[in-house]
Formats: C-alpha cells, structure tokens, sequence
C-alpha cells in the first residue's frame, strides 16, 4: 500500500467536522461513521494524488511521532475507510 | 368527545366511547391539547368500548382489559403516529431547560432517562420533552413535544411517589404533576448528557466526551434522521457545536438531577 496513489473520499459523502473530529455520513446508507483524531487527520490529506507514503510524511512535518508506528496507523486507516466503502477505488 | 392535539407538529384526533377513558386523556394530555385542527384521514386514534377496550390508531388495533392498559395503549399509538408522521427532525432525547439553558439527554430505552427527567423536573427545571429533541428542519428552532412521562413504581418512588394517572405497569405524570411548567420556547442547546448507567447506591459524575461522541449518540437515536439526512447531520453538527457535551455516570437519579443543576446554574 505504502507507494500506491489512494483513491480519494467518495463525492457523494456529507462530512461535518467537530473540534477537528470528521463526522462522514455515507449517503446512500444513511450510517454516519465517526472518525478519531488519526483518521480525521489522514481523511484531510486523501486527495486522490498522495500515497500512503507522502501522507505519513505529512504527518510527520507535523507530529512528534515515530515513522514506522505512524504508517502502520495510516494503513489501518486506509484499510478501514476501504473497508466502510468511503473511499473511490484507487487510481 | 374529540381531542385534538399537537404532536411534533403532527395534530392528531382521539375520541373515546368511555367517557372515564376521555377523562383520562383529557387529563394526561392537557399540555398537548389544541382543541382545533384538520386532522388527515390516518391520523385518528379511536378507543372503542367501555371495557374491555380497543384502541384503533396507525398501527395494529390493540386489545385492552384495563383502564391503566387502555390509557397507555392510546398514548403509545399517540406517539408512533408522533414518530411516523413529523415534519421535523426528530432525535429521541430528554430536554428540559433551566433559567435559558437547554439540556439535552440522549439515551435508549431503560438507560433512566425518564427518571432523571422527572427528578429535574422536580427540583425546579421546566419540560421540553421526554421523547425527542425537535427540530424545525429550515430554521433548526428547538420545538416542544410535552408528552407526558410513564414512570415505573421505581421511578415514582425515586421522584417523590408524584400524583398520576394508572397507566400499565406505570404511572403516567404530566409536567404539572411534578410541579414543573412546559417551557415552550427552549433556547439553543447548552448541554447535551449521555448517560452511563451505574450502580444506584454510586455518586454521580460527570466526565468530558467529544461532541462528535455526543453527535454519533444523537444520530443513533433519531427517529427521522433518515428522511434527509444529510441536512440533519449538518444541523445536528451546529446544535452541538456551542454545547458542552459530557457523559454522567447516573447513580441514584435524584442525586444525578442535584449534579446536574449544579453544574448548570455554576454556569
């Protein structure tokens, strides 16, 4: 996954954000999904041009954390939004 | 006799054959109670017989041996057609304000949120609802729905054992009951509490939580979220963004209700 181009959120997905914590409501299910702060924070940077490697470094520019812990986070994000089917396919 | 009542928006007929079951509606109903209003076709609620009793509403007819089970079945059928046929945007919660403050309860069934609400109520705050936080899905104004409360034998006697009317397996109790008043004009939400049930003998606390917490709670509890849901995630998002969000550790409710208007009146 680490050098893959991600597939950005879907277009058809309402977001609301709360003290920095995304709230994506998957429209044709109606089931909000709740993301945490790791997640809100990948979520940002998922523009369907960045891989899971250039987001870590992103995310390391910002946050005083160890890289091989931070991917490991980032790709269970990524598995997880998968999973839940808000993201588009990856290009 | 009719009894045309508001219901979220929803106006509703009742019409008994019993002239004690009219009473008792009459009576249980009085802060829901318009006396006039085009009521459509599937919104009439009949209570044929004068024992044993049928009560005919939106749903299946229900049979009904007693006073008390006639009394809560005409109420549940109240509600259900409350609950399908709303305008507004409908999150089942407790609300109940105090000196302009808004507090909002989200909670499931048996989680004591009715008896929390009855102790608040009790110790001075005014009734909002004890069913749904009620939105006008343009202008996002909170709108009252004054149901009356179904209160256990546990719950009474955790309120204060207040007067009431016999409904099944509980007490069924206005506002006025518990000597609160109907705020009909609820501010903007200050507070929105998910209740963490405990031990009874356990003091109350209450903790911090994230308002995206306090929103996944609301939303898993609306009842009209789904019709348009994605204008009624952003206007639940903005209720909860100038309200403190916290989870209380409930105990004994009485003491829950004493914490909270502590908390509430220290502003």
């Amino acid at each position: 996954m680490g050098g893959t181009r991600l597939g950005p959120p879907r277009t058809d997905l309402t977001v609301v954000e709360l003290d920095g914590h995304l709230s994506v409501l998957a429209g044709a299910s109606g089931v909000v999904h709740t993301l945490n702060a790791t997640a809100s924070a990948v979520w940002r940077l998922l523009d369907g041009t960045r891989s899971a490697d250039e987001i870590v470094e992103q995310l390391l520019s910002r946050y005083d954390v160890e890289r091989g812990r931070l991917l490991e986070d980032v790709e269970r994000v990524i598995s997880d939004l998968t999973d839940r089917q808000l993201l588009e396919p990856r290009a | 006799m009719t009894l045309v009542i508001d219901a979220m928006g929803v106006t509703l007929s009742l019409q008994a054959e019993d002239p004690a079951i009219t009473a008792a509606l009459t009576r249980v109903l009085r802060d829901l109670t318009t006396g006039t209003g085009t009521v459509a076709p599937d919104r009439h609620i009949a209570i044929s017989g004068r024992g044993p009793w049928q009560v005919l509403g939106p749903e299946t007819p229900q049979g009904a041996d007693s006073m008390p089970q006639a009394l809560s079945a005409a109420l549940t059928a109240v509600n259900l057609a409350a609950v399908r046929h709303t305008p507004l945007l409908a999150l089942h919660a407790a609300v109940v304000t105090r000196g302009g403050r808004t507090l909002v309860v989200p909670a499931r069934s048996g989680a004591g949120k009715s008896t929390l609400t009855a102790c608040l109520l009790r110790q001075g705050w005014a009734y909002v609802s004890d069913e749904a936080l009620a939105l006008d899905r343009t202008s996002g104004r909170l709108v009252s729905y004054p149901r009356p409360l179904g209160l256990s034998e546990w719950s009474c006697r955790a309120v204060g054992d207040p007067a009431g009317t016999p409904g099944e397996g509980e007490t069924v109790v206005t506002a006025s009951d518990l000597g609160a008043v109907v705020d009909w004009s609820p501010g903007a939400v200050r507070y929105v509490v998910v209740l963490e049930r405990t031990g009874d003998g356990s003091r109350p606390s209450t903790t911090r939580i994230e308002r995206s917490e306090a929103l996944g709670e609301l939303l898993q509890r609306g009842f009209t979220f789904h019709h348009d849901a994605a204008p009624a995630l952003r206007m639940t998002a903005e209720v909860l963004r100038s309200a403190h969000t916290l989870r209380l550790r409930l105990g004994d409710p009485w003491s829950a209700a004493e914490h909270l208007t502590a908390l509430v009146d220290a502003g």
